[in-house]
């Protein structure tokens, strides 16, 4: 009974959301919208529910006295980033304290921590090399050969290597990626048939 | 100082085992095989105890793995200072830039513009430029902007984007923040189907609530990893067909939403770094002097990228190439035997 329950409600938000997209009708588009807008909230209540779980998590590892550097660091920054635009008076997201926190404290730590990329695939190419030594060579050495090809070098050799780039981006790569993108598009359409048609194992 | 010293020790054998380190020398790295009793040799021979201190005085990992990344960091810093390489643009960037700006030169003066700010933090660098670019180009058009962001890092860099140009002069009248929205693609359905909502305040915030999202004249989207081209063409453009959309990306995505211009889905797409360059300084040629349509970013050093570029093949095939050819030969001595 509780399986065709979530089956059919299921069913009944994908089909009118699809059929919305199809059929030009206020009251369906209206409904839609609700079901989107349920959604929304339910992705910002998920956001909220992993921040709670994240503080009661690192409390409990403070209490524990484990790793209690790391736990403040977490704890102090969650309180950087929500008291601003908690505190009374504060405008909520838009507050100019978040705004300050948010650019003068968290992009640059974000940046600082993806500015590391470079090292850090060298040591995973480094890995890579001991463990799949053949496999990791051959894409180590095709990412090379790419490198070279987007060499900014002048003349005719230059030339020659920017029509190959292109031709490399706009043949072989775009057809991998439409082949990845019709793949996952098709077993998107198939998931989605099967859940509108309540015959999803999920449910079981 | 613990070279000298260990070769001093090195030259002295037999050895006796080491006594108990000063406190001053307390911090310095262990030399591996401390504990095992040192051996004799034959004289012009390398003595083995040598050979084991000799290894044994090795940094430790953490300095090791830190002396390449310095040495990288110098480097780059070195090589930003070199005067500019000209990334050669290809026919298809030309094509690109083109697009771009016939788009833009093609808005009418007071044009609702909807500016979509969700790069990564990681990829912005590359189209940062290009970016401001295309800020500058619309206002300087006349354009009238509303920035929004469907992701957290996007939200940043539309906040560090909308203080610059409220620092140009771009007043609430040009400018309009609509702020993140959170849900990802469901919240760019939630727009594109509901509008602005009722949040936003001021005179363009007034006109878009009236008329809706269809009265914008054009959506530019700067993409990232999570929303971006690809999310407006399957979200937006069934819902607001009239919308035309332009997307500045970084080059990982090309490969993805490539198709979505050729088959005209997106009007314009600006995506490698010499597109870029290629777009931006022709902005800058034609750049108002002051205001919000100023347009004076330096040109990403495109010496640096290069001296990066030389540095990641060197060591892509230093590390890569001895696999490769060894692999090789044991398939050419199989296939021979």
């Amino acid at each position: 009974m509780r399986r065709s329950i979530a089956a059919a409600l299921t069913a009944l938000a994908g089909l009118v959301v699809l059929v919305d997209l199809a059929i030009a009708n206020p009251a369906l588009s209206g409904f839609a919208g609700w079901l989107n807008q349920l959604l929304v909230l339910l992705a910002a209540g998920a956001g909220v529910a992993g921040a709670l779980m994240l503080v009661v998590r690192h409390v409990a590892r403070l209490a524990r006295r484990e790793d209690q550097l790391g736990s403040v660091a977490v704890l102090l920054g969650i309180g950087l980033v929500l008291l601003p635009g908690l505190a009374p008076g504060s405008t909520g997201a838009d507050a100019p304290a978040v705004r300050w926190v948010v650019a003068a404290l968290l992009a640059p730590l974000i940046a600082a921590v993806l500015a590391l990329l470079f090292p850090l695939m060298l040591v995973a190419a480094a890995r890579g090399l001991r463990i799949r030594p053949r496999e990791t060579a051959l894409m180590l050495t095709a990412a090379a050969a790419v490198l070279i090809l987007l060499l900014p070098i002048g003349g005719q050799v230059g030339s020659w290597l920017t029509a190959t780039a292109a031709w490399v981006r706009d043949v072989p790569i775009a057809a991998v990626f439409r082949g990845l993108l019709i793949g996952v598009a098709a077993t998107g359409a198939l998931t989605a048939a099967r859940i509108l048609l309540g015959s999803d194992a999920s449910y079981d | 100082m613990t070279e000298s010293r260990d070769q001093q020790d090195a030259d002295k054998a037999p050895e006796l085992p080491e006594p108990p380190k000063a406190p001053e020398q307390a911090g310095e790295p262990e030399t591996i095989d401390r504990a095992e009793p040192l051996e004799t040799s034959e004289a012009g021979e390398t003595p083995p105890a040598e050979e084991r201190l000799r290894r044994g005085t090795r940094l430790s990992p953490a300095v090791r793995a830190g002396i390449p990344a310095l040495a990288l960091m110098i480097l780059l810093a070195i090589a930003s200072f070199i005067p500019g390489i000209d990334l050669t643009a290809s026919g298809s960037d030309a094509a690109a830039v083109r697009d771009l700006e016939a788009v833009v030169t093609g808005l009418p003066g007071g044009a609702p513009v909807l500016v979509d700010m969700d790069g990564d933090l990681g990829t912005y660098p590359e189209i940062r430029y290009a970016t401001r670019a295309a800020l500058a180009d619309l206002l300087r058009q006349g354009a009238n902007l509303a920035i929004v962001s469907f992701s957290p890092e996007g939200r940043a860099i539309a906040v560090a984007e909308i203080a610059r140009l409220r620092g140009l002069g771009a007043g609430p009248d040009r400018l309009l923040d609509l702020g993140f929205r959170s849900g990802g693609e469901a919240a760019l359905v939630q727009l594109a189907g509901s509008g602005i909502g009722p949040n936003p305040t001021g005179p363009l915030a007034d006109a878009l609530r009236k008329n809706g999202v269809g009265s914008f004249r054009l959506a530019l989207v700067i993409g990232g990893a999570d929303i971006g081209p690809r999310s407006w063409v399957e979200q937006v453009q069934p819902r607001v067909p009239d919308l035309p959309i332009a997307a500045i990306t970084p080059s990982f995505l090309l490969p993805e939403v490539l198709p979505y211009r050729g088959s005209g889905q997106l009007i314009a797409l600006v995506g490698t770094l010499p597109a870029d360059l290629a777009y931006g300084k022709q902005v800058a040629a034609k750049g108002a002097a002051f205001g919000p349509g100023t347009f004076t970013d330096r040109t990403p050093n495109s010496g640096a990228i290069v001296f990066g570029m030389l540095v990641a093949i060197a060591v892509l095939l230093a590390s890569s190439g001895g696999s490769l050819a060894g692999w090789a030969r044991a398939a050419w001595s199989g296939a021979r035997s």
